[in-house]
């Protein structure tokens, strides 16, 4: 542990200050215990090449000491044949202390948050707040924070679809379909997305020739994985687009996107394309606070479709 | 009292003191108050003893800064220890508090990472504890901002707002306030546009001057109505949006009435559609609507 492994080097040759050596030894005993459990003679061997500490510690010693921990609220095992007979610390003094109206603040937090994030970062996020939780060593409160943690049943199932292995593959899922009961879908994984508090698969789905979105919470398992053996079964095109104005508020880099530049005032993104319908919808979310820099076709496909938007109006 | 048991109860002191520091920042006075009644101290708190204690504990390991009469333990017996992501992905969730932009909340929640900074290893504490104070100096500006409008809207007047359109042209109208909201971490001010009879949804960052007018406000009542009809499969499988109800469903479309404060997301939304909606009224939102797609076709066509 840090506070050991630096314990000699706190105090200079020769330096002179006033300090309590029976303090001292009883949290230099908490530190080792709380590094691992130790014998009475792992912890007298310690005690005697310690600068402060360097005389024999006597057996009435250890219990004394071990005897004021407890009284200073930390919870020790006795030595015994089952732990071999070493002192272990199962409980410490030193929590941190919080409310529960902080931590509904910092879950109400977490899920806004969340929104705005990648997924692989909400998983991150995740995991350290429960790690952050348990210096509470209250249950109740590590249970909320841990339960109320967006996704987390279906990580295992995202790391399996989001793997870069699976790019371009067939796989075969057992899909809970709310038309067809379960059913087995073959389908092509394109990319996982967050909205609205949910985790969607874009996927080629073999059985309907296109691409269609999947709740992951219906995938129950995935079956197999097989490689492609005839040419794509969709086309893809890169698109390069800028964002400006409000639009830099509201972007959020989806994985098939690449930044290419980024300033205060504008952001130029590469995007792979494969789901046109997906993408169009995506820059009309922009508003007007989107150009699209190449390739002319696809900026043609736009303003044909824009056209024919506004033409419901205007011929009315 | 034996000797030996003067020497535990100092431990039980040093303990005591511990678990203190971990919990919050304090003077040697409020320390002491802190104790006053723990019988463990009965006749002991002096600042010579506490000296003793800090020694004991510093020699230990424990680093105690003193900024200012006020005692700050800056690590702890255990550590979190954070991977570089882990570090990048709470820095950013602290920034995030700004957000909230409700100085209670935001000090409740700056307080529970302070509290746990000492929990994190020391080389990642002074990025954690910059992200915590810049957190509100970086914002000093825009919390100026805040402040003026909420200024604004408690003296009640009637407001000319100049701002920047997102096709880059100026316009100025009288306003009547309502308050701040926030989307996505950025923060609009949510209004009457007296000449449109309308909620409005402006972006702060695209404010550039307000100005009070003699006007009172007249608490106007604006109609932020907005019906429109979805046709084929969308109005089959449209779910409506909080501030939305159903008018009608009936020969294959739907038509939903919006009353929500953020017109020009919600025509954003519509234009998504595509083809498949169509705004029924009020007229200004279908000017809206229109001036919108020719922004759109000016920035496409325009190169």
């Amino acid at each position: 542990m840090h506070l050991i492994e630096n314990i000699n080097n706190n105090l200079k040759e020769n330096e002179k200050v006033w300090v309590s050596i029976t303090g001292y030894r009883i949290l230099l005993v908490f530190a080792l215990l709380l590094e691992k459990g130790r014998t009475v003679q792992e912890l007298a061997d310690i005690l005697k090449t310690n600068k402060i500490t360097s005389k024999s510690f006597s057996d009435d010693t250890v219990r004394l000491t071990i005897k004021t921990l407890r009284m200073a609220g930390c919870d020790i095992s006795r030595p015994c044949s089952s732990n071999n007979f070493k002192y272990e610390l199962l409980n410490m003094p030193f929590t941190l202390n919080s409310t529960e109206e902080v931590i509904d603040l910092i879950i109400n937090l977490r899920n806004r948050y969340s929104q705005d994030i990648k997924i692989e970062d909400i998983y991150i996020l995740n995991s350290l707040l429960d790690k952050i939780m348990k210096l509470t060593e209250n249950q109740v409160l590590i249970d909320k924070v841990h339960d109320s943690a967006p996704m987390e049943n279906l990580k295992k199932l995202y790391k399996e679809l989001s793997n870069p292995n699976l790019v371009g593959k067939k796989v075969s899922v057992l899909y809970s379909s709310p038309k067809f009961d379960n059913e087995i879908l073959d389908i092509i994984p394109q990319r996982v997305v967050y909205e609205n508090g949910k985790l969607y698969l874009w996927c080629y789905v073999f059985k309907y020739q296109k691409f269609s979105i999947l709740n992951v919470e219906r995938i129950l398992k995935i079956n197999s994985v097989s490689i492609i053996k005839n040419s794509q079964f969709y086309d893809s095109y890169e698109v390069v687009y800028k964002l400006i104005g409000n639009a830099l508020a509201d972007f959020k880099q989806e994985i098939n996107e690449e930044i290419l530049e980024k300033t205060d005032d504008y952001i130029i993104v590469k995007a792979n394309v494969s789901q046109e319908f997906w993408f169009v919808q995506r820059l009309l979310l922009f508003g007007s606070d989107f150009k699209i820099i190449s390739p002319d076709f696809f900026k043609q496909k736009l303003i044909d479709k824009i056209k024919l938007i506004k033409k419901g109006y205007v011929n009315d | 009292m034996t000797k030996s048991d003067k020497s535990y109860d100092t431990a039980l002191r040093i303990f005591e003191i511990l678990k203190i520091l971990l919990e919050k920042d304090l003077s040697k006075f409020d320390l002491m108050e802190e104790v006053k009644d723990n019988s463990l101290f009965a006749n002991i708190y002096t600042a010579e003893a506490f000296i003793k204690y800090f020694n004991t504990l510093e020699i230990l390991g424990f680093k105690i800064e003193k900024s200012k009469n006020i005692y700050k333990l800056r690590n702890a017996f255990y550590k979190i220890n954070l991977t570089n992501e882990e570090k990048d992905v709470l820095i950013s969730f602290i920034k995030y508090i700004r957000i909230l932009h409700n100085n209670e909340i935001e000090t409740q929640l700056r307080n529970f990472f302070y509290k746990i900074l000492k929990y994190f290893p020391e080389k990642n504490q002074n990025e954690i504890l910059d992200a915590l104070n810049q957190n509100s100096e970086n914002l000093d500006d825009h919390n100026n901002l805040i402040s003026y409008i909420e200024k604004l809207i408690s003296e009640g007047q009637q407001i000319s707002l100049t701002y920047s359109k997102s096709n880059k042209t100026i316009e100025t109208i009288i306003v009547e306030l309502k308050h701040i909201t926030e989307k996505n971490g950025n923060f609009q001010i949510v209004c009457n546009d007296l000449s449109k009879h309308r909620n409005r949804k402006i972006y702060l960052n695209s404010i550039i001057s307000l100005k009070q007018m003699p006007s009172r406000i007249k608490n106007v009542e604006c109609s932020n109505s907005v019906v429109f009809k979805l046709y084929g499969r969308l109005a089959k499988s449209y779910k409506l949006k909080e501030d939305e109800k159903m008018i009608n469903f009936e020969n294959g479309y739907l038509i939903v009435s919006n009353y929500g404060n953020d017109r020009e997301g919600l025509l954003k939304r519509l234009l998504k559609y595509g083809e498949n909606c169509k705004i029924e009224r009020p007229q200004d939102a279908i000017d809206d609507f229109i001036e919108l797609t020719d922004d759109i076709l000016q920035n496409l066509e325009g190169g």
